[in-house]
């Protein structure tokens, strides 16, 4: 797994080299790689197709991050933050939180992204500055970012790892298998039934609604109310300072 | 009736005194004189009803009781007054010349500013002498001795914006300090060998000190003990030495002139150097046991004599040749003081040293107030090689300066020449002797010389100021015309003093008789009239003033012989004893003390700064942190955030 | 929904985390640092998002979607905060803003206390009672010398008794 990960960068640092220095071997080179690890890759390609749909997911938001990291200008890397944040939402379709999906591109990959591009233009100077190509200690960053990830993936896998526990369907108005008294009220039978079916399958939107409102009303409010609230202060933020000081 | 006299005498200058402290600090000098003047006007008139109404009582010495200072466990401390014939004798001159002095400094001093400080401290002075002069306990004299020095200090010091005063006062009082060191050694001997004295009845530590208490264990310990009786009567000689200015310690008494005249007058004159003589008066019947004692005390007294006399020789201050004549007085004092070393001698010894005493306290306070009239006239200046010729100048000061200077030399029949002669004929009596005849015989031979040398410098100086060519500096300006009447009439008092007293005391055995009450001065030996020492000392008075009047009009630049010159060069220059003190102790001393302030500034300060400064080094290690900069905060929090993230996998 | 793929999927997670942490760590320009804060953000999306499906509950999602809507609050403020940083400094750089450090002092040596010989510098004062506007201080006044002070002192005094 690991090989196809380390031919894969220098493919990728063969090819930039090779853009930028103009150089023809290098470009070759780096193509050849690149053939290479995508071989390498293959040999190691998921049986199924989630598994594939996923990997190629994961991939791509990786790659994404990376580009973010590493790039000079800073609408690259708010191009690189976009593509990780919708491969996201490929993730997320995948394990059947629809309605977050929708949710997670309608909102940061559309307007979130979109603010900070509007920011970047306002601000924005026409040639690059030192600020935006130097990163400071990004040896000590990318150690600590490293040594997290390390510990992470430790947690997560292997025998040391935690166990995973099982599902837990005892919430109620949760995805998961109903219980009996519920399932046999009469009231409302059409209407329960049908929701009641809707229900049982676990992902879907209406059943994310009926948690959302039953359970989490509180917190459904109180977003609302910090909605409102940012909404105000970033008004009251951006302003242009007045001119006359007294 | 005779308890409130007895203690209304010490009580009323302490009254003045704090009068005129309080007048000090509110600022109201003007009528400070009256609260001091009025109380040692008391002071010395209830003196003399105590002496007249026989305050002494049948048995010679009567107690006071005051009230008990210290009761601490088994320990008990009284205040309380003894009264007898010793101590009326001394209180006299005392409380008179000191209320003579206070009169003549209200116009001596009425324009100081520290005019109440003045009258203050002179009060605090005679408050402490008559409280020592009364003192019943060894412990309560030192103490008083003690305050005695302190005001005198306070008092030679009293200009004390001038570094030379400054520097006078605090040389004597460190010299005193160094005999009084010796002085408590010797009384805390005392009370430790009698507690181990078997046959001492066991009383506890203070009261141990009480005379009458020393008195009656001295013959059991000088049988037990004599060796440690010898030590202690050392020790306690030591302490009078130091405050009677006898040769080693003499250093301080020609510096305290830097104080003002009467001041001079009172202190170094009459009273406070007179507290040695007394001391060891009071402690005759200790020093009866201890002859080696008192035969040191002797030669002290002689070389002090003779080394004074010579110093005095060829001083241009006027003040400083009075004062190395009060030297070589006490000197006299303490030469007769010592005769008390052959046992049947003791009581005429020290009856002789109280005459010499009283007669020499009139004529040399005299002396001084006289000196002090010429300064104030001169412009404060003393030098005599600077004026001259004063005579027509200030006339009454001529004259009982005149009297004052015959009485000093020894003149006939002024009272100098009886009390010398009394201390001569003394003299001569123990060197008939056999143990300690040439020792005494020696002395009487240094005892004529001083005596001629004493005429020479009395004369010198009085021709030098009196007589000659009028010569005035120029600080004098309106000051030089005669002293007022509130200056004078003091003077004339102790002017009629010194003419009379010493008719009066001296061959009508008057002193003798009166001294004889005291217990334990009790055998009054008879001794025999020695014409020929009365004689000799007359002749030598004369001769030595008619060679003074040649010394005046010779001037100090004419000597000839290598001799003659190594002679006045030792005596102007004080025989080079200061410049060994200050080059043996004071030096030393100054170098230790420069080391250890090297050392209290270069290490000590800069350990306790090292400490200091290790907050410091906490808070620069903490400025590096706390930037403000927020790479550095999200840097410390991403870390923070691993170091956690592991501990918690790996645990 | 085998644990493979819950664990896949968190370490993913785990990457865009650290991503993101790296990107807010090293990134100089304050735009950018937000956006790496968002991207943090996201990973923590994928991990709810994983959760929720292996515990087949909403509750993950649920907090996924007040994520989001934090997020989205926290961008309009930030990003209103960097126009209003923008408008004080005009740069991007994070590190224009350390007026809070200090240079470090200059470490002050203490002097070292004279003592010996060195004579001893007293101030000077005028003798008391005299007041500099009605008597100037004579030029010849020392103020070592008490006498010459008390008769100034004193001709004062003769001139208030007079007065």
């Amino acid at each position: 797994m690991i090989t196809p990960i380390v031919l894969g960068a220098l493919s990728y640092l063969l090819l930039q080299h090779g853009v930028l220095a103009k150089s023809k071997q290098m470009m070759a080179a780096g193509i050849v790689v690149l053939c290479g690890s995508v071989i390498f890759a293959i040999g190691f390609a998921p049986s199924t197709i989630e598994a594939l749909l996923l990997m190629s997911f994961c991939s791509l938001a990786t790659a994404g991050g990376v580009s973010f990291l590493v790039a000079r200008e800073p609408v690259y890397a708010a191009l690189g933050f976009a593509t990780a944040v919708l491969s996201t939402c490929g993730i997320m379709f995948m394990q059947s939180a629809l309605f977050l999906a929708a949710a997670t591109m309608i909102v940061y990959a559309g307007a979130t992204i979109i603010i900070f591009l509007f920011v970047l233009m306002f601000a924005q100077q026409t040639e690059l500055r030192t600020y935006d190509v130097q990163l400071t200690h990004p040896v000590i960053a990318a150690a600590i970012g490293a040594v997290l990830l390390i510990t992470i993936t430790m947690c997560v896998t292997g025998e040391k790892g935690f166990k995973l526990a099982s599902t837990d369907s005892t919430r109620p108005y949760s995805g998961a298998i109903l219980p009996e008294e519920l399932r046999s009220t009469k009231a409302d039978d059409f209407f329960k039934a049908q929701s009641l079916e809707l229900m049982s399958v676990p992902g879907t939107t209406a059943g994310l609604g009926r948690s959302l409102y039953t359970d989490y009303l509180i917190a459904v409010e109180l977003a609302g109310a910090v909605l409102l609230v940012a909404t105000i202060g970033a008004i009251a933020l951006a302003q242009r300072p007045s001119e006359n000081l007294t | 009736m005779h308890s409130l006299f007895a203690w209304m005498v010490p009580i009323s200058p302490l009254l003045g005194c704090i009068a005129c402290a309080i007048l000090s600090f509110r600022g109201d000098r003007k009528i400070a004189h009256l609260p001091a003047i009025i109380s040692l006007v008391f002071s010395a008139l209830f003196t003399i009803c105590l002496m007249v109404f026989g305050a002494q009582g049948e048995s010679g010495s009567t107690l006071y009781e005051g009230y008990r200072y210290l009761n601490v466990g088994g320990l008990t401390l009284d205040i309380a007054l003894k009264v007898d014939t010793l101590c009326l004798s001394l209180l006299v001159v005392v409380t008179s010349i000191s209320a003579m002095i206070a009169i003549y400094s209200k116009d001596y001093m009425h324009d100081d500013p520290g005019f109440a400080r003045y009258y203050a401290v002179f009060c605090g002075f005679v408050f402490s002498m008559t409280m020592l002069v009364l003192s019943h306990n060894l412990l309560m004299l030192y103490a008083f001795w003690e305050g005695v020095g302190t005001c005198s200090y306070l008092l030679i010091g009293f200009w004390f914006r001038k570094p030379s005063a400054a520097r006078a006062a605090t040389k004597a009082f460190l010299v005193n300090r160094i005999a009084d060191c010796f002085f408590l050694f010797g009384i805390l001997l005392l009370a430790y060998v009698m507690g181990q004295t078997q046959g001492v009845q066991a009383v506890n530590f203070f009261t141990r000190l009480d005379f009458t208490n020393i008195f009656s264990a001295v013959p059991l310990m000088a049988l037990q003990h004599p060796e440690l009786l010898t030590t202690i009567g050392f020790l306690l000689m030591i302490g009078a030495i130091g405050k009677s200015a006898q040769f080693p310690f003499h250093v301080w008494l020609p510096d305290a002139m830097e104080g003002p005249t009467p001041v001079s007058a009172l202190i170094h004159a009459a009273t406070m150097v007179t507290a040695g003589v007394y001391l060891m008066s009071r402690l005759s019947p200790l020093m009866a046991e201890t002859p080696a004692v008192l035969s040191a005390v002797a030669w002290l007294g002689g070389i002090t004599a003779f080394i004074a006399a010579w110093m005095a020789l060829f001083q241009d201050d006027l003040k400083r040749v009075l004062a190395y004549s009060t030297v070589s007085q006490l000197g006299y004092l303490f030469m007769a003081l010592g005769v008390g070393a052959i046992k049947d001698l003791m009581v005429v010894a020290v009856t002789a040293a109280m005459f010499h005493l009283v007669t020499h306290a009139f004529f040399k306070a005299l002396l001084f107030l006289s000196a002090g009239n010429v300064m104030h006239a001169m412009g404060d200046v003393i030098d005599m090689r600077r004026f001259g010729g004063l005579r027509k100048v200030l006339p009454k000061t001529n004259i009982l300066f005149l009297i004052g200077a015959a009485a000093l030399a020894g003149l006939p029949p002024l009272a100098g020449f009886f009390s010398k002669d009394g201390i001569l004929a003394v003299l001569a009596d123990a060197s008939k002797d056999g143990e300690y005849g040439t020792q005494f015989s020696i002395l009487l031979g240094i005892g004529f010389v001083t005596a001629l040398l004493t005429a020479i410098y009395t004369s010198r100086a009085y021709f030098r100021t009196f007589l000659g060519n009028e010569k005035l500096p120029e600080e004098a300006g309106h000051h030089a015309h005669e002293a007022s009447n509130t200056m004078l009439s003091p003077m004339v008092v102790l002017a009629i003093g010194a003419v009379v007293a010493g008719l009066a005391l001296g061959p009508t055995h008057a002193l003798g008789n009166y001294l004889g009450q005291t217990p334990a001065l009790l055998a009054h030996a008879e001794h025999h009239e020695e014409f020929w020492v009365m004689a000799v000392s007359g002749v030598l008075a004369i001769v030595g003033v008619g060679i003074g009047y040649g010394l005046s009009k010779v001037g100090p630049s004419t000597a000839s012989s290598g001799a003659w010159v190594a002679f006045a060069d030792f005596g102007r220059n004080r025989l080079y004893i200061d410049w060994l003190y200050s080059f043996l102790i004071v030096a030393p001393l100054e170098w230790f003390a420069r080391l250890l302030g090297w050392f209290d500034t270069n290490v000590i300060d800069n350990f306790a700064m090292q400490i200091a400064s290790i907050p410091r080094l906490f808070g620069l290690l903490g400025q590096r942190v706390q930037n403000g900069r927020l790479p550095g905060y999200s840097y410390i929090t991403a870390v923070g955030i691993t170091a956690l993230a592991v501990w918690i996998a790996t645990r | 929904m085998n644990d493979t793929i819950t664990q896949n999927l968190l370490v993913f997670g785990g990457v865009l985390f650290c991503a993101g942490l790296v990107g807010f760590l090293s990134r100089r320009s304050l735009i950018l640092m937000f956006l790496s804060l968002e991207m943090m953000l996201s990973g923590v999306s994928v991990n709810l998002i994983t959760f929720a499906r292996h515990h087949q509950n909403y509750q993950g999602q649920i907090l996924a979607i007040m994520v989001l809507t934090i997020a989205a609050c926290e961008a309009a403020i930030a990003l209103a905060l960097v126009v209003s940083l923008y408008r004080r400094k005009a740069t991007l750089d994070v590190k224009a803003w350390d007026e809070l450090s200090e240079t470090m002092p200059p470490h002050v040596s203490e002097v070292p206390v004279q003592f010996g010989e060195a004579a001893m510098e007293f101030p000077i004062l005028t003798p008391a009672g005299l007041d500099p506007l009605v008597r100037p201080i004579p030029s010849d006044f020392e103020a070592n010398s008490s006498e010459k002070a008390d008769q100034v002192n004193t001709r004062k005094h003769e001139v208030a008794s007079h007065a």
